[in-house]
């Protein structure tokens, strides 16, 4: 089904020659941390980066094309691009008021009409302006209020003053900008400017522009809190403009991310002295004059900027796996710090292996104070925020588990670009499946709670929030389409989680994780939509694995097996009347002669139009077992087995390899139920206990 | 063993069967229909209830998302009759006292004693509960008003907290501590609470030493028994087949739970020496110091006027 489409030309060779080309800098097989250090020990970064030898990525896949084929290039990084195609470009200076929680911007944002089709106008995305009052689409809705548990106390916006493109004669086009958001007149978060003549294909235009950000109490991810400054969707950012002359853009949802396009960002900041500051991309430039401090960032191949910026942070800094690991903590939560540093340590590894190297020479975690929890949980280009009580590293894997997480986005997300707004279940759903992944590995069976006598592995807590939200609409589908938040929780992470481990379980885990390292090598520095995906799923675990993705995540089907109506009797002889040669004869019954021999029966069904093939235990009073296979076609199976010994139960599923099962309690048949000794032996001494603690 | 001794011993392993017996009881009553909620829900898990104990807790999550509307009403119904045993235990502990208290007596004299005992129990216990409680409210109240995050860190706050909370929480367990002297002074002849409970406050002030000596091994005792009992536990996995390793556990959880009724009995004894003491003592009671020691000598012997005779 999918169409092999080569690769351009141009990255066809390169891809050849700079393998060999080591000289140049960077090798394919060399860190990007190296790419980094060698281009600004040098001042040569930028040509370094620009080199044309390097493999670029492309940006031509649309929703309406059948997805290319990958191939087997892709299950290893030589064949990763090192850069993205440069669309949209930031070179901004922020200086900022820490009193007045305001920043006053400039800069100028280069773009590129990388679409086949003219640009009549521009969409910006001002998303500060979510929390300009609470008519807004995010603060209006009843989950705009989600993280922080109010709305918003301060309210914050962005007014852009000025917006000038020198190429089209230096009109400030800020002056046609729409007031509101286009399909929201309540909103400000989704503005189009009309341009004096359209952008051609092909065309590079600069826009230079200047803005005022009033920070908001945090509300959700961003603004400030007390003293503390999480700044992110901070700066005018244009929408990204489909190849076919789409813009994508939309009024920013209290349960929608974002999309955007790949660029460089070379970033002054500009804060009080005393803070410590903390951002995407590498710090380049840092000087300290009259109480101020001035810090340059600089990336490239990133679609976002942010940064934070407090009295308080304490510092750890270490270089892991080629790249320089910062995280910033509050005083107090120097377990944590080392914990999220053992994350990442495990994280660089085992995803770079698994989905390809980290590509940037930095990454910055970003551990926000206990009184601003609504700024952590989030994922940057090269930064990601966490948080946890202080002593949460101490009593449990959480802090790992949300680093995981978030370190995850940085390659679903990051740099496999996709529309976090339109298909939420391709960052958040495939991140869950990748941070569960790398919990086990580093933890275990017991990755989600490890007691004594009890371990449980956080696909236990997902597969509960999945199943319980089974029937209750499609995985695929845009974050604004969510009913609730929990809902989306559900759905998005939960059931994406289960249903890629019930592939891993049910086709192989070396399968799948194949599928997802040449999904996410293949599509790096790109955008790709739900059918390449499943095209990736398709041709390297085959097509009942895809169909089964596809059903699950695009279509919201669903599987329960039963078991029921499960008989074990003794195999008769012959006996009645029979005709022989002419002759009526006559044979007694006789089940002594049979009695040494029994005909064991269950049914099981499969409920729901979700096919999984699924293993079936028979289990006999001798405890023997067997186990069958069944393919999943169809409704109904009827096992029958012949055996010395009368069945006495069947367990569907009892490797628990179809996670995805809506409900496990039925999976098994039993011809008499066992009592639950177990249960009531905890039980009983756990009210012993009690009653010794409690009582008299 | 001196007929004394025999029946000291004798007196000792009856109060602890009491208090054991009535507290295995007590508790299955509790378990059973809540564990039989679970456990109907498991019967259809390979294994039946072993899946509950696999590690991962797949099983065991389902369980328990399965239950959501059983498992939490069997869970209120076993709140509220532990609530009513635990009231009915003030019973077989009189009943345990009483023996404790006159070792030669029958059985059935304890019984009808402690059956005598048990509303003044009641009621020292209820004020208990209520002074306990009006404690945690107050401490709660006041800890969680005090700024400490504005200008602390989070860690030095907390830590901070804890320190403090440790008071509130000292206070609890003495309100026990007083509550158990109460009754040994009943038991030893007070005619009610009040003034048993100005005895017990007498004694925890003059001779706090001697309650300290009598207390810190059951008290210390108890939860490190439990602990142990937990980590030495967890390499038996009870989710693999066969009755073996169940039955071991059944049989180590209940040693802890004897041993913990063996260590209380015998800071009851400890209790009711010093309140004999403090009986006996036609001073303050101050002058005597018994010095016993959990296994010296004990209340039966010292027969107060109303003790039946043999």
């Amino acid at each position: 089904m999918a169409r092999n489409v080569p690769l351009p030309p141009a990255r066809a060779a390169c891809t050849v020659v700079a393998a060999a080309v080591t000289w140049l800098g960077p090798s394919l097989s060399t860190t990007h941390a190296d790419v980094l250090a060698q281009a600004e020990s040098s001042s040569t970064r930028t040509a370094a980066l620009d080199a044309e030898c390097m493999p670029r990525a492309v940006q031509t896949l649309r929703e309406d094309e059948p997805p290319p084929s990958v191939g087997a290039a892709f299950d290893d990084d030589r064949a990763l691009p090192a850069h993205a195609a440069t669309v949209v470009s930031y070179t901004l200076e922020a200086k900022l008021n820490a009193e007045a929680r305001t920043i006053d911007g400039k800069g100028t944002i280069r773009w590129k009409n990388a679409s086949a089709k003219p640009a009549p106008e521009l969409y910006f995305h001002l998303y500060l302006n979510a929390f300009k009052n609470n008519g807004t689409l995010f603060l209006r809705s009843p989950f705009g209020e989600s993280r922080s548990g109010h709305g918003a106390t301060h309210w914050g916006y962005i007014d852009v003053t000025h917006a000038v493109v020198p190429e089209m004669g230096g009109v400030d086009i800020w002056a046609n900008a729409a007031a509101r958001s286009t399909d929201d007149p309540d909103d400000e978060t989704d503005v189009a400017v009309r341009l004096p003549r359209p952008v051609a294909p092909g065309e590079t235009i600069t826009i230079d522009v200047a803005w005022k950000s009033q920070l908001p109490e945090i509300v959700e991810r961003t603004g400030y809190l007390r003293d503390f400054f999480m700044v992110g969707q901070w700066f005018p950012k244009l929408a990204r403009r489909e190849a076919d002359g789409t813009w994508v853009h939309f009024p920013f949802h209290p349960e929608s991310e974002f999309y955007s396009d790949f660029g460089a960002y070379d970033v002054t900041l500009d804060v009080p002295e005393n803070l410590v500051v903390g951002a995407t991309g590498v710090r380049t430039d840092e000087h300290v004059a009259a109480g101020r401090r001035r810090e340059r960032y600089r990336i490239d191949d990133v679609h976002d900027f942010a940064w934070t910026a407090w009295a308080s942070f304490e510092e750890r800094d270490e270089t892991l796996d080629g790249v320089r690991v910062r995280v910033l903590f509050p005083p107090g939560n120097g377990e944590n710090a080392d914990a999220t540093l053992a994350a990442v340590k495990h994280g660089l590894a085992f995803y770079g292996a698994a989905y390809g190297r980290y590509p940037y020479p930095v990454l910055t975690v970003v551990h926000p104070p206990e009184y601003a929890p609504a700024a952590g949980g989030m994922e940057y280009p090269t930064l990601i925020t966490t948080g946890a009580p202080w002593y949460a590293a101490s009593f449990s894997s959480f802090v790992e588990r949300i680093t995981l997480h978030e370190l995850g986005h940085q390659w679903f997300y990051g740099l496999v670009a996709t529309d976090e707004h339109a298909w939420p279940f391709l960052d958040e759903g495939l991140t869950t499946y990748a941070e569960s992944s790398a919990m086990r590995a580093m933890f275990g069976a017991g990755n989600g709670v490890h007691l004594p006598g009890l371990d449980i592995d956080g696909d236990a807590y997902l597969r509960n929030l999945a199943a319980s939200a089974g029937h209750d609409g499609i995985v695929a589908r845009p974050a604004a389409q969510f009913p609730s938040f929990s809902e989306l929780g559900s759905l998005v992470y939960a059931r994406t989680g289960i249903v890629l481990d019930t592939v891993a379980r049910v086709w192989g885990q070396a399968a799948l994780d194949r599928a997802l390292g040449r999904y996410a090598r293949r599509y790096r520095f790109d955008h790709p939509g739900p059918k390449h995906f499943i095209a990736v799923v398709r041709e390297v675990v085959g097509d009942d694995a895809a169909d089964f993705v596809e059903g699950a995540l695009l279509e919201g089907k669903t599987v329960d097996f039963v078991a029921k109506d499960l008989e074990a009797t003794k195999t008769r002889d012959k006996a009645g009347l029979f005709d022989r040669n002419g002759v009526r004869e006559t044979v007694a019954p006789n089940e002594a002669r049979g009695g040494d021999r029994y005909s064991g029966q269950v049914l099981v069904y499969r409920h729901g139009n979700l096919r999984v093939p699924v293993d079936v235990e028979l289990r006999f009073a001798d405890g023997s077992t067997v186990k069958r296979n069944w393919d999943g076609h169809g409704e109904l199976h009827t096992f029958v087995e012949q055996s010395a010994s009368p069945l006495v139960a069947a367990n569907v599923d009892p490797n628990l390899r179809v996670l995805i099962d809506d409900d496990l309690a039925n999976n098994g048949a039993v011809k008499k139920p066992s009592f639950a000794s177990r249960v009531l032996e905890r039980a009983t001494y756990l009210v012993e206990l009690l009653l010794g603690a409690l009582g008299p | 063993m001196t007929r004394r001794g025999q029946d000291r011993f004798v007196a000792s392993a009856r109060a602890v069967m009491l208090q054991y017996g009535y507290r295995v009881v007590a508790a299955f009553v509790v378990a059973f229909p809540a564990a039989q909620t679970i456990g109907k829900i498991a019967a259809s898990f390979p294994g039946g209830d072993r899946a509950l104990f696999e590690p991962g807790g797949f099983y065991l999550l389902e369980a328990l998302r399965l239950g959501g509307a059983p498992v939490p009403g069997a869970l209120e119904g076993a709140a509220v009759v532990g609530a009513l045993l635990a009231f009915v235990g003030l019973f077989p502990l009189a009943v345990a006292l009483e023996v404790l208290r006159r070792p030669s007596a029958s059985l059935a004299d304890a019984v009808r004693r402690g059956a005598a005992r048990f509303p003044t129990f009641a009621v020292v216990g209820a004020v208990t509960v209520l002074a306990q409680t009006a404690v945690i409210t107050l401490a709660s109240a006041v800890l969680g008003a005090l700024p400490f995050h504005s200008f602390l860190n989070e860690r030095n706050a907390d830590g901070l907290l804890v320190v403090l909370a440790a008071v509130p929480a000292l206070v609890v367990f003495a309100l026990g501590v007083v509550e158990d002297l109460v009754r040994a002074e009943l038991v030893s002849g007070a005619e009610a609470w009040v003034p048993a409970l100005l005895r017990a406050l007498r004694t925890l002030r003059f001779r706090p030493g001697d309650v300290l000596r009598r207390l810190w091994l059951p008290s210390l005792g108890a939860p490190l028994l439990a602990l142990g009992a937990m980590f030495a536990t967890t390499g038996i996995d009870v989710s693999r087949p066969g009755a073996v390793r169940i039955s071991t556990v059944f049989v180590m959880h209940q040693l802890v739970v004897l041993g913990i009724v063996v260590l209380r009995t015998g800071w009851f004894r400890g209790a009711l020496a010093l309140a004999d003491s403090a009986a006996t003592d036609p001073g303050d009671g101050l002058a005597v110091d018994l010095n016993v020691a959990m296994s010296g000598p004990v209340p039966g012997e010292i027969e107060p006027h109303d003790a039946p005779s043999e």
